[in-house]
């Protein structure tokens, strides 16, 4: 049915018929500054990413999604995935070292906690 | 000769003297008529003294005499390059320009002027010129109208499109700007007009439509470029793709899909280049059944580019193919790509290909390994160190280098740096210097000193260099005029550099070298020379705007403070096309005192009604603390405006530090408006591809 729906938009779309009214697309949640009181703690890590052409900038992705995480920094050969340096800087009043760290290793294939 | 020979001769001569009597005429009167403007016209008889004088007095009176400009004729019109350097204060007498000189040239000169200002006290003016009798004004106030969206121009703009005389090319700028609006209005004429297949002018229209795609829905978005992808005009199907690309719409799969048999091969490439952003697994198979029908290295690239990215197990499948075809030229491209995707599970192919006939091939596949980043790849190498194919044995070399790193430099040392090829040698000593092996220092100074080398390859090297030689023969270079090395004697501070860079600024003055001038006054800031100041106090009031600027910032640097309020007075009065060079210069301030003094009247104009200004000041801002400043610039990413959100794009792929990186992806992630969200990907994309680009 989805298919035929879609088959359906595609000959209408392809039959020159123009589009339908815009509307402004709506205001979405987008990154925000924290206040400078807000406590803050770091963690340095060694990790092996999960081979892939943008290995560091998936990382990055997908730990941003989680609130907490304020800053991360790479140190290292920038072009490869293993064997990486990373700092997390975090926002520790709305998430734990532990829930950063799991968050982290789900990401990679190896995760070591350097420091703290 | 005989007679009747001669008299032929003498007829041909006389015909074809008679032939070119109108050639010499032309001929003639080009050669008499002036070369340049300063030529006299009716009525005029001014020397070239009086001329300048002219010239200069016009200039004086345009800042507080709006209409100086009605009667000058075009001899007497100052030159651009001094009209802008009064900013902003000429706009009025430009406007009157463009409003009242009976001379269509010069109208058409002062609207592009305005348009340069970027000050919207020129609109009406502009907008009064769209209905011009000269075509060539209305086009220059088209243009100009672009530089300053504003919702009041739509009307007169509209009025382009309308006429029936209006040619071509004007309709096609209008709808280009109509585009850039931000407004419905002019959004559904920009949308009619792409869907009109009567005219010639979908191109535009769609590139007006594409400014406007903040304002459009996704399903309005991908229905519009569905449309473009889907013309039988390929200069039409072209922006389709680019749009596509950033769109990154599973819904444009389809229609891309139809593309990998255009008959133009940009088409061809930019389609594959979008499925592979795209991301979208229901291309693969389309992908895969292109491969043995490519015919060109570039689009096969992409081709493996965009299987590594929606399906690296149908890659590695492909690529084990092609590393096994018939041509050479196809294994070798399969290798090249093997290694630019850098990933281990290239290293068994290539591993192959070393043991392939053709030496182009085998060559290829040695440099691939070099870009694997593991440790395997450099042993399978290593018994290509001595192999009799010099070519072949150098990227061997540093093929492992690059996989291991400063761990093997003596391989580099032993085996390149002592060579007596000179090419080869210095080749090995900048590699060695990237991992600051001292033995290289003489080979390293001199070659930036006989410019041998490329300055970014030795920089840091030299920067790090603790020999006590080669601060000295930096600045040496740079006293004789190596301009480049400024920011390397910054960092260096060589001992004489101060009374160095001051005499410089008094010289370089005095010879009239402005260029010259404003890098030494730079590397007078950099000192933060309290003795600098009797030099440069004098020049906040010079009359050339850039080294009141420069001179500011070095002032200010320094902790004068009368220097401040120079500062931003002529950023106020900046043309709008001058703001990416002030937040350039302005960013060199490091000085933590002369940032928190300056920052208060940056926040002030971030938050300003005018938008080049605003998106300047929090560039500036974002260089000196981008952690705070990055809010700004995503706020102008998501503005209502075009114009805000190329500006923050702009200035956002322009600052290339770490952190902006990564503060970028962290909004890229928490970002839930689509539009902006596709922006930030672009800007990372652009961002990245600059950082490949050797």
């Amino acid at each position: 049915m989805a298919a035929f729906a879609a088959a359906l938009a595609g000959a209408i779309l392809s039959a020159g018929c123009g589009p339908g009214p815009d509307e402004a697309p709506a205001r979405d949640a987008h990154d925000a500054p924290v206040p400078a009181t807000e406590p803050r703690a770091e963690l340095t890590l060694n990790v092996n990413l999960v081979a892939r052409h943008d290995c560091e900038e998936a990382f990055d992705l997908a730990l941003y999604k989680e609130p907490a995480v304020e800053l991360i920094s790479w140190t290292g050969d920038a072009g490869s995935c293993e064997n990486r340096r990373v700092k997390v800087r975090y926002l520790s009043a709305r998430a734990s070292r532990g829930v950063i760290v799991s968050r982290i290793q789900k990401l990679t294939k190896k995760a070591e906690v350097v420091s703290p | 000769m005989s007679r009747a020979n001669q008299k032929r001769l003498l007829l041909w001569a006389a015909l074809f003297g008679a032939s070119i009597l109108p050639t010499l005429s032309v001929v003639r009167t080009a050669m008499a008529e002036p070369e340049d403007d300063d030529a006299p016209q009716a009525g005029e008889a001014l020397s070239l003294t009086e001329l300048t004088k002219k010239k200069r007095a016009v200039l004086t009176a345009m800042p507080n005499d709006e209409t100086v400009l009605i009667n000058v004729t075009a001899r007497q019109m100052p030159a651009s390059p001094d009209i802008l350097n009064l900013g902003r204060k000429s706009t009025k007498a430009l406007a009157r320009c463009v409003s009242d000189n009976v001379d269509d040239h010069l109208r058409g000169l002062c609207a592009q002027m305005l348009g340069r200002l970027g000050d919207k006290a020129g609109l009406t003016a502009l907008q009064g010129a769209l209905e011009a009798w000269d075509a060539g004004v209305r086009r220059a106030a088209i243009d100009a109208l672009r530089r300053m969206p504003d919702p009041s121009s739509v009307g007169p703009l509209s009025k382009i499109l309308a006429r029936e005389d209006e040619e071509e090319s004007n309709r096609a700028a209008a709808l280009e700007v109509l585009g850039a609006m931000n407004d419905r209005k002019a959004l559904a004429l920009v949308r009619k007009a792409l869907r009109d297949d009567a005219t010639d002018l979908r191109v535009p229209a769609f590139k007006g439509l594409w400014k406007s795609r903040h304002m459009i829905s996704h399903a309005n978005l991908v229905s519009d470029v569905t449309y473009a992808l889907g013309s039988s005009d390929a200069s039409l199907v072209l922006p389709g793709t680019f749009a596509a690309s950033e769109l990154r719409s599973p819904e444009l799969v389809t229609p891309l899909i139809k593309l990998l048999s255009h008959p133009d091969t940009h088409v061809r490439n930019r389609a594959v280049y979008a499925l592979g952003k795209i991301g979208d697994r229901a291309a693969t198979r389309a992908l895969l059944a292109e491969v043995p029908r490519v015919r060109e290295s570039r689009m096969l690239n992409n081709i493996a580019f965009a299987l590594e990215r929606l399906d690296p197990q149908a890659f590695y499948a492909t690529a084990g193919t092609l590393a096994a075809h018939k041509q050479a030229q196809i294994r070798m491209n399969t290798a090249f790509v093997l290694g630019d995707v850098q990933r281990p599970e290239g290293l068994p192919l290539l591993r192959a290909a070393l043991e392939d006939k053709n030496d182009t091939v085998k060559l290829s596949a040695v440099r691939a390994l070099g870009k694997l980043h593991t440790p395997d790849a450099a042993s399978v190498l290593e018994r290509y160190i001595d192999d009799p194919n010099s070519t072949l044995k150098t990227a061997a070399i540093y093929s492992i280098y690059a996989v291991a790193g400063a761990s093997r430099k003596d391989l580099v040392y032993d085996k390149l740096y002592s060579s007596p090829d000179a090419a080869t040698k210095l080749e090995a000593a900048v590699a060695l210097g990237r991992v600051n092996d001292a033995r290289v220092t003489q080979d390293l100074v001199t070659c930036m000193e006989l410019r041998t080398c490329k300055l970014l390859d030795v920089d840091p090297f030299l920067r790090a260099s603790k020999s006590p030689d080669v601060p000295g023969r930096t600045l040496l270079a740079w006293s004789k005029g190596r301009s480049d090395l400024t920011d390397l004697v910054a960092a260096m501070r060589p001992e004489g550099v101060g009374p160095l860079g001051r005499s410089e600024v008094s010289a370089s003055l005095a010879h009239h070298d402005l260029p010259r001038t404003l890098v030494a006054i730079d590397l007078t800031g950099e000192m933060t020379d309290a003795q600098a100041v009797a030099v440069l106090q004098p020049l906040l009031t010079h009359e050339n705007t850039r080294l009141r600027l420069h001179a500011a910032v070095a002032l200010a640097r320094a902790g004068r403070t009368e220097a401040d309020a120079v500062l931003f007075r002529e950023m106020d009065n900046l043309p709008f096309e001058q703001l990416p060079s002030f937040v350039r210069l302005v960013s060199r301030v490091t000085e933590p005192a002369a940032r928190a003094r300056l920052t208060p009247e940056l926040v002030k104009r971030e938050t300003g009604s005018d938008a080049p200004v605003a998106v300047a000041a929090a560039a500036v801002h974002l260089a000196w603390a981008p952690e705070t400043a990055v809010f700004r610039m995503l706020a102008a990413l998501s503005s209502p405006s075009r114009q805000d959100r190329d500006l923050a794009e702009r200035y956002l792929v322009r600052n290339d530090t770490v952190i902006v990186t990564e503060l970028l992806r962290r909004a890229l992630a928490r970002e839930g408006n689509e539009s902006t969200r596709n922006q930030l990907r672009r800007i990372l994309d652009l961002r990245a591809d600059r950082n490949r680009t050797p």
